[in-house]
């Protein structure tokens, strides 16, 4: 791990990130020491992902994201190196560990599903190859869960773009992987398609308990998954460690300035219908609960835009604003309307928040660094 | 014209064009698999020299390439006298040369088709089943095979038509042995030299027949497919 993941106090609750550090030989660590050159293209990467939840790979489009993918995969023959996966050596120098030993689910942004199959023959393609032994996800359950039962004896052809990745990503699923890698699989989807497989996706990904490295573009997506970020520019790492910090220090994140929460579902106790209760800090707030969602026992993540975040120095009494938490101004930066400030908090827990204000309102505030105030968020999407 | 009074000569013929069309086209699809999937991926400078060797029986003449085969085969030298070296009975004159050397002359039909096709399928297929567990033995037949029947039938059709249709080459190092290297093309230039022209017409009309059925045949499932 790197020095700036380490450094950072873990974002994620508490007890969970401690029960990690005790035990860190039962994560099964993905270590890299890659080189890849390509005409007018380098990638060298170096770096140990240890895996708590979901890993992202952000960057812009052709920073590597996919050729590291690849590598991993074990489908670029001139990628020179190491990677080894949980104590099994993938890549020695030039060697490769062939790709059909790897066990590795791979769902990519292109239409992969077999053309002179059946939605059923591409789903149990790989199932069907796996030793009996290993066979944990079930067929019948996976096509329940993802909605695939109607689907089975379709030809492929015959699927909208939504329903390919959802057979794409049951079919990575039931070959059993040691490791799910993701490329992009809703870019070529429009909103409807993306609504249409990020729940799946999501309930998924909190019950396989395989590591997942997750590739994206859209900042939105990754907050929405992903735990653990890599930051990838013109080939190199440059950042990584927990999404929620990486948020606030990384200038070029913030261009569509989103903060990560984590909270605690608090089951017992009267709620309201539709509501759920959230401990936030030490507050405790109530949230619209989203339809199909579950959550991670009582582990729950809120995605807030900046610009649905406003502060005030007093606490709003009868406003419609439901959620407010009390905070202290950490740093501020200009953001991308010139009279708009990105205003960085720190909650009483010491998680962080980011609030976008006009500059106007910043000198009538009088802010400074470490003054008190209350953060009002008007919406925040519970995943 | 009474058609189909073939003498015991031209049934000889006619099976041994047949033996030698079916012999080829199935050497040369064990041949031009590799060899089209090395030349459909290959960027390197090396891919198109092979390509143009590939590519050169289309374009030179029969007996140029008839003349060279002559050549390397002869027993005095080449691949010839070290065939007969080792016991081995001559290629010139013989069905065993005619195969080689159709085999060689029909290389693009085979190569071209098929290097297509693959090009067409690309690697992701491939790389899909591989990440699904499957062996390379596995990927080609539950994979490749599918996705390319069209590739491998137009290759094995057009082989199979292109050699019913040789005659300068083997004439350069076949000659005109009934039942070794006397093929329909042959006895055709020989009844024709002889004057017997109905026996020539019936042969040759038996050729234009069978081209035409397979060509016809190809095309019809090619068009059904689209």
């Amino acid at each position: 791990m790197t020095a700036t993941a380490t450094a950072i106090p873990a974002a994620a609750p508490g007890a969970e990130a401690q029960t990690q550090q005790q035990r860190p030989s039962q994560q099964p660590g993905l270590k890299i020491d890659i080189q890849l050159s390509r005409a007018g293209f380098q990638l060298a990467i170096c770096t140990d992902i240890p895996f708590e939840g979901v890993t992202a790979i952000f960057g812009r489009s052709g920073c590597g994201k996919t050729s590291l993918l690849r590598a991993i995969a074990g489908l670029e023959p001139a990628v020179q190196g190491q990677i080894s996966f949980a104590g099994q050596q993938w890549l020695d120098g030039k060697q490769q560990y062939p790709v059909q030993q790897r066990r590795i689910g791979l769902v990519s942004q292109h239409d992969t599903l077999l053309p002179h199959l059946t939605v059923q023959q591409n789903l149990l393609f790989g199932y069907e190859r796996v030793p009996a032994a290993l066979r944990r996800l079930q067929p019948a359950e996976l096509y329940q869960r993802l909605d695939l039962t109607l689907l089975l004896d379709r030809k492929v052809q015959q699927l909208s773009g939504g329903q390919k990745q959802r057979v794409a990503l049951g079919r990575a699923l039931l070959a059993q992987p040691q490791l799910l890698l993701l490329d992009e699989p809703f870019s070529a989807l429009d909103k409807q398609g993306r609504q249409e497989i990020l729940p799946y996706l999501q309930q998924l990904l909190l019950d396989i308990k395989i590591p997942v490295l997750f590739v994206s573009h859209q900042l939105e997506d990754v907050v929405q998954l992903a735990d653990q970020l890599l930051l990838l520019t013109d080939g190199n790492i440059t950042a990584q460690g927990p999404l929620a910090n990486l948020l606030h220090q990384e200038v070029d994140l913030q261009h569509e300035a989103l903060s990560l929460l984590y909270g605690r579902l608090q089951q017992h106790g009267s709620t309201a219908a539709g509501y759920c209760q959230i401990l936030l800090g030490d507050t405790l707030v109530l949230l619209p609960v989203q339809a199909g969602h579950q959550g991670r026992q009582d582990l729950c993540r809120l995605k807030i835009r900046a610009r649905d975040v406003s502060v005030s120095l007093q606490p709003l009494q009868q406003s419609s604003i439901q959620l407010q938490l009390s905070a202290r101004v950490s740093h501020w930066r200009a953001a991308s309307q010139p009279t708009e400030l990105l205003l960085f908090l720190t909650l009483n827990d010491g998680q962080q928040l980011t609030a976008q204000i006009s500059s106007l309102a910043f000198s009538q505030l009088a802010l400074q660094q470490g003054s008190a105030l209350y953060a009002n968020i008007k919406a925040a999407a519970l995943s | 014209m009474n058609l189909l009074q073939l003498s015991p000569a031209d049934w000889q013929a006619l099976w041994l064009t047949l033996k030698l069309c079916a012999v080829t086209t199935l050497l040369l699809l064990l041949i031009a698999t590799p060899l089209a999937w090395w030349l459909a991926f290959g960027k390197q400078k090396r891919h198109s020299l092979v390509e143009a060797v590939v590519t050169l029986p289309l374009v030179l003449p029969p007996t140029v390439l008839g003349f060279y085969l002559l050549l390397l085969f002869s027993p005095q030298q080449g691949i010839g006298l070290w065939l007969s070296s080792l016991g081995l009975p001559p290629l010139l004159f013989s069905f065993e040369g005619l195969v080689l050397g159709s085999v060689i002359y029909s290389l693009p039909f085979a190569v071209q088709p098929l290097k297509q096709c693959f090009r067409t399928v690309g690697k992701q297929p491939l790389e899909t089943a591989a990440l699904l567990g499957a062996g390379r033995f596995d990927r080609f037949v539950h994979v490749l095979l599918p996705l390319t029947r069209p590739g491998f039938i137009a290759a094995a059709s057009l082989t199979f038509a292109h050699t019913l249709g040789e005659f300068g080459m083997i004439m350069m190092i076949g000659g005109s042995i009934a039942g070794e290297t006397k093929v329909l093309s042959v006895l055709i230039y020989d009844h024709t030299e002889a004057m017997n022209y109905g026996a020539a017409h019936q042969l040759s009309l038996l050729i234009v027949l069978m081209s035409m059925v397979l060509l016809f045949g190809l095309n019809r499932w090619q068009q059904e497919r689209r």
